[in-house]
């Protein structure tokens, strides 16, 4: 009866797009406010299929481009011949180092030091798809549950820190870039560690200057002596393990008290040109 | 050659498939192709120009599978897309008798107010992501990615238009 009166009331179109959005309005709060929506099965199935057209689309884009720009190929082998080199030099000096260090280890366990119980565990893994990118940056990755990657894991690439996985399912997990995830990460100065600063993305009203594609973050100390170019990496408070890079000072800037000294970071990694990326788990898990 | 197509689940079928198609596509090829560092919305030009070419059910099954199949594969906000190309596909079937399907300026006025309404909605759901200076997010998600949108959307109209008329595709004249 009750049904009856309410559907002469209403036209049960009407009835039926209200709840359409209802609906859609429920798994979008749930799935970003709870992250209580995995439907995992359904996730594998369309990125399975998606995720073999991408690596064969990257591979012949790459062939082809370096077909067209041998001569910049080139330029890149002679400049990775250089690197190779510098890399061999180095390589002997780590390995004196090397000796060093266990001495100090073995010093260490004599002196009943209590280490960290945390390994880096590395997962290797392709990007399977993006998103547009136009108010988030979100990438698919080909490992999940079943290869031990675990929510809020740490996606790196060659280049430094990418971003957090975001959701997992059995073979895939959905990633956030470093750029979008509001959560902080405390870095240090490499040129002098005790140069300390967090890096907290935000949306800023004042200022005119141009922060996308940039990180945004403030030293701890306003006395300390930060310069263009000085490279950022994590500095291992938090989540995430010491010495991830993470990109490089573009801009130091004072508030108009001088109170707080912002700095504006260009990230290392190259979302752009993002195909393989690794994975190591957070260090503290809830 | 004219295509026939009564059949209803042959053209749910093709639907599906080609949302399909367009979900690999655009989330490997051209999500990857930015002008201004704004990536173009196929997806949304896409609902937008079947909701005017073909009828009612169609459209809206198209809308919001499409939506789902995006949100599922690669986005963190499941349903988002879903609902915005769900209430664009029902929003044109509504107003099917005041749009003419092959004017050009109908599409514009769609185009427009869609990609706005696109933009709308993910700036109130997608708040916890977006950082940067307020002005240039607004010049890039709300204006640049507007102009983009309604520019290809203008070509693929001129595409769609010859094949569906000239083959009657679609059930609305």
């Amino acid at each position: 009866m009750l049904m009856k009166k309410i559907s002469n009331k209403f036209d049960k179109r009407k009835i039926g797009v209200a709840l359409a959005i209802l609906t859609f309005l429920f798994l979008i709060i749930m799935s970003l406010e709870y992250h209580v929506i995995k439907l995992s099965f359904a996730s594998d199935f369309f990125n399975l299929v998606s995720s073999g057209f991408r690596k064969n689309v990257s591979r012949s884009s790459e062939e082809i481009w370096g077909v067209l720009n041998y001569k910049g190929t080139l330029e890149e082998v002679s400049k990775l011949k250089q690197e190779n080199a510098k890399f061999k030099e180095q390589f002997i000096k780590e390995k004196l180092s090397k000796n060093e260090l266990e001495e100090l280890r073995e010093l260490k366990k004599s002196l009943n030091y209590l280490e960290e119980d945390y390994k880096k565990h590395y997962i290797s893994a392709s990007v399977v798809a993006k998103n547009e990118g136009n108010f988030y940056e979100s990438f698919t990755i080909s490992a999940g549950k079943n290869d031990g990657v675990k929510k809020n894991g740490i996606i790196l690439s060659g280049e430094g820190l990418v971003g957090k996985v975001e959701e997992v399912s059995d073979d895939y997990s959905k990633c956030i870039s470093a750029l979008n995830y509001k959560s902080a990460v405390s870095f240090e100065i490499l040129r002098n560690p005790d140069f300390l600063g967090v890096l907290k993305q935000s949306m800023i009203l004042e200022t005119k200057e141009n922060y996308d594609g940039y990180m945004i973050g403030y030293m701890m100390d306003i006395k300390d002596d930060v310069l263009p170019k000085d490279i950022l990496i994590t500095s291992g408070y938090g989540m995430y393990p010491k010495g991830i890079p993470v990109g490089e000072i573009r801009k130091v800037e004072k508030d108009k008290n001088a109170l707080v000294k912002y700095i504006k970071v260009k990230p290392y990694a190259n979302f752009k040109k993002l195909d393989k990326v690794m994975i190591i788990n957070p260090r503290i898990i809830d | 050659m004219r295509f026939n197509l009564n059949m209803n689940w042959m053209i749910y079928f093709i639907l599906s498939i080609v949302s399909f198609l367009l979900m690999i596509l655009e989330n490997s090829i051209f999500n990857d192709i930015k002008i201004l560092g704004v990536a173009v919305n196929y997806s949304l030009i896409y609902v937008v120009l079947i909701a005017m070419f073909l009828e009612g059910k169609y459209s809206i099954f198209n809308g919001v599978f499409l939506g789902i199949i995006m949100d599922l594969s690669v986005n963190t906000a499941i349903g988002l897309n879903g609902l915005v190309f769900f209430i664009v596909s029902y929003v044109i079937y509504a107003l099917r008798d005041k749009i003419f399907r092959e004017n050009t300026v109908s599409l514009m006025i769609l185009m427009v107010c869609s990609s706005l309404f696109d933009s709308i909605l993910k700036t109130l759901f997608l708040q916890k992501y977006i950082y940067g200076t307020v002005i240039v997010f607004f010049i890039k998600n709300f204006i640049i990615y507007t102009i983009l949108n309604l520019l290809i959307g203008i070509v693929i109209h001129k595409f769609m238009k010859k094949i569906f008329i000239k083959n009657r595709i679609g059930m609305r004249i």
